[in-house]
């Protein structure tokens, strides 16, 4: 496939992927399903349909073999138009996952790629700093034990892919949930994007069969794992930057006060200027780092931090805006942005906020020179 | 035409080799100096890279020129003291100059033998340019000039002065301006040097007490000098981003360096995030400046996309310059060397950041620009 050829054909899986959310999840239909179950499985089969799953999934596998440089898109449409589920889980962890897994864990894996089987990812570090918690769920003589926050979809979850620290270093391992010693504490969550549990893990019995990677390659696919998770978020919040701002100007532009639309008021105006520019700035960022990512672990690692970073300022702050701009109505649970809202807010701290990961940045600065980060 | 990137390696393999000046902060000696190597720069014909050949340029591009400019900065090499000259009013006259007008003018602007300084401000008309007051009297062969005019950089060392006068008070505002070339040495023309808060004297008033100008020296139509004008200013924005962006690299990077080598291991966390912080902005006016290149190839002309580049901008420079000034801590206003930090070019910094938020049109009038020609929204009523 020529270059021009491969443009195309990303730029229709943008266009289809924009069409379906749209018509399949408009606001309402996102209120309804966050109102009730937090899911809805003909939705998601839906989305295995559009073949999203498949997307990242290597040729070899039965993929499109993209890159996540091309993937980006799907994430900034989901933050345009919120989708519920484990969409990080099966769009980016399972596919590259697949090809490192042994035949047995592959088999499980590519059945979640339809949409049947649900499996969500258990990272202990997805709260904090790598080098704090990545011995909280440990493997000793088979035994597995830890406790994991923040585990979207643990109760409906079929299968757990799990970063744990064992006897031989780092190791991904998959389980089912109804392995003995698996516990889930829901907690109440108010993320549109699905229910949060804590999984607890007492004395699992694990072996062999559950092993997808284990030492070196476990770390590097971790790692990779991370970052692009990371950067796929960031475009989600690039996503939900934008549409918070797109509904807030158009609010602007019809709603009338004092003989006049709110929108013709300087200091409106002027707060309007000022969350597109920080809109448009995550948005160009965000296309520069999908543009920039290679096979170079450093590079993506780098991209993915200032991406995510940045991705949770500005759509925090653009997302205060958009309420305060709204004025009343947006503070009701009738009026969707509250959903926009609270989608950002969950987001804001995956894998690090923009405080957070600043400061990491700012180490690494001290330490290896603005020219070597 | 050279092709965009062979071009970049040229400029960088002769500014590897070139004997690029350091930037002194004393004034008088940073004229002499960035004087001096706008002449090296000229002969060595890195100036006018997209004028036409017949304009005394090189007839490239402007992302050649935009190019060299990025590769300057990356160099560490400061800017011509001409810049008035290269990006505000030499544009102009190569745009609507006679030839005469450009063969006598253009040669002196690029090699800096003279230096052109802007009359386009007054006391009274800052965001509002178009109620300036400085008035052009046709008296036959010449123009009577009267009027004062602020924030002039170089005035005192100028050979020129472009300004901006009212030729006819009779019609809307914007449309009654003339753009007029005035020999800095006319009699007539005072000169008073305004002392920044950085404690430099770069700026001046410029006083016009019925200075006497040939006619000849009307740059374009006879009260055509608005749409001159602002046509110029807009075509140079997205330069002014490229080439900061690559010096507040430099800058961020040459920062890093002086915590490294200076015990940057005992800065308190805060600091260290905020650092991580500026880190993270540079990369964004990176990202932006792809953007603003492609604009460039795709020959799209000014827009309100300037204007969003320009707040960006200065957000991140003043966002870069604060982070150093917090970095000194109680030092802020001391000349001493904290973390083994350059405080007086970092203080100096932190004041001159404080500018660029108010000077090429304020981040009030750019929101303004963004709000209304970009967002669509409706204009301010009278």
């Amino acid at each position: 496939m020529t270059d021009t050829q491969h443009a195309a054909m990303v730029s229709e899986l943008q266009d289809s992927t924009a069409r379906f959310l749209a018509s399949e999840v408009p606001g309402t239909t996102l209120q309804q399903i966050v109102q009730g179950d937090g899911f809805s499985a003909d939705l998601w089969r839906q989305a295995a349909e559009m073949g999203w799953f498949r997307l990242l999934l290597p040729e070899e596998h039965g993929g499109l073999g993209l890159s996540l440089g091309d993937v980006g898109f799907l994430f900034r449409e989901v933050g345009r138009q919120p989708f519920p589920g484990p969409l990080v889980d099966h769009a980016v962890v399972v596919p590259l996952l697949i090809p490192a897994a042994p035949p047995p864990l592959r088999a499980r894996l590519v059945e979640s790629l339809d949409g049947d089987r649900l499996v969500t990812l258990a990272d202990p570090c997805v709260d904090a700093d790598p080098r704090r918690r990545d011995d909280s769920l440990r493997v000793a003589d088979g035994s597995l034990d830890g406790t994991v926050p923040f585990v979207r979809f643990a109760d409906r979850a079929d299968d757990f892919v799990l970063f744990v620290q064992g006897d031989g270093g780092p190791a991904i391992l998959m389980i089912d949930h109804e392995r003995r010693g698996v516990a889930i504490a829901p907690a109440a969550t108010m993320d549109p994007g699905g229910p949060h549990a804590t999984l607890e893990l007492r004395n699992v019995v694990t072996g062999e069969d559950d092993v997808i990677a284990i030492g070196e390659e476990a770390e590097a696919i971790i790692g990779r794992l991370r970052a692009s998770l990371q950067l796929m978020m960031a475009c989600e919040l690039s996503g939900l930057a934008g549409r918070m701002f797109d509904m807030t100007l158009d609010y602007a532009k019809v709603r009338h006060q004092f003989g006049r639309t709110i929108g013709s008021f300087q200091a409106v105006k002027h707060i309007l200027a000022d969350m597109f520019v920080r809109a448009n700035s995550l948005d160009n960022l965000c296309v520069a780092a999908l543009d920039d990512v290679t096979a170079d672990e450093a590079v993506l690692a780098r991209s993915a931090v200032v991406a995510k970073a940045y991705g949770a300022k500005v759509s925090r702050s653009v997302a205060e805006d958009a309420l305060q701009l709204h004025g009343g109505i947006g503070f009701t649970m009738e009026h969707a942005l509250h959903l926009y809202l609270k989608r950002t807010f969950a987001l804001q701290g995956c894998y690090g906020d923009e405080r957070e990961l600043a400061t990491r940045l700012g180490h690494a600065l001290l330490e290896r020179g603005a020219r070597r980060v | 035409m050279i092709p965009l990137e062979d071009f970049r390696t040229q400029a960088c393999e002769w500014l590897a080799s070139a004997d690029i000046p350091a930037e002194p902060l004393e004034l008088d000696e940073r004229f002499r100096v960035l004087r001096n190597w706008q002449r090296t720069l000229s002969e060595a014909g890195w100036m006018g890279i997209h004028w036409p050949e017949e304009a005394g340029g090189r007839g490239l591009t402007p992302e050649h020129h935009f190019a060299f400019y990025e590769e300057l900065a990356l160099a560490g090499g400061p800017v011509p003291i001409g810049l008035i000259g290269l990006e505000v009013v030499g544009p102009s006259i190569v745009e609507h100059g006679t030839d005469a007008q450009r063969e006598r003018l253009i040669p002196p602007l690029l090699s800096g033998d003279e230096i052109w300084c802007q009359g386009f401000s007054e006391p009274d008309a800052g965001s509002d340019l178009a109620s300036i007051r400085t008035q052009a009297v046709d008296e036959g062969d010449e123009f009577v000039i009267t009027g004062q005019k602020v924030w002039t950089s170089w005035a005192h060392e100028a050979a020129w002065c472009a300004v901006l006068a009212r030729t006819d008070p009779d019609v809307p505002k914007h449309r009654g301006i003339s753009y007029i070339l005035v020999p800095m040495d006319s009699p007539g023309v005072t000169v008073r040097p305004l002392i920044q808060l950085t404690g430099d004297a770069e700026f001046n008033e410029v006083f016009f007490d019925e200075v006497r100008v040939p006619k000849a020296n009307l740059l374009g139509e006879l009260n055509g000098g608005w749409s001159i004008a602002m046509h110029t200013l807009g075509h140079e924005r997205s330069g002014y981003t490229i080439r900061r962006r690559a010096e507040f690299e430099l800058a961020f990077h040459q920062l890093t360096e002086e915590l490294r080598a200076g015990g940057g291991a005992d800065l308190p966390e805060r600091a260290v995030e905020q650092l991580g912080d500026s880190f993270i902005a540079l990369r964004t006016l990176e990202a932006q400046a792809r953007k603003t290149k492609q604009r460039l190839r795709e020959n799209q002309g000014p827009s309100a996309l300037d204007s969003v580049d320009k707040l960006l901008l200065n957000d991140v420079e003043q966002n870069i310059a604060s982070t150093a000034f917090d970095l000194l801590g109680p030092a802020r206003m001391v000349a001493t060397s904290p973390h083994g930090m350059d405080a007086l070019r970092w203080q100096h910094a932190y004041l001159f950041s404080r500018a660029t938020s108010i000077y090429g049109g304020t981040t009030q009038i750019q929101r303004n620009v963004v709000a209304e020609r970009h967002l669509g929204l409706p204009k301010e009523s009278a």
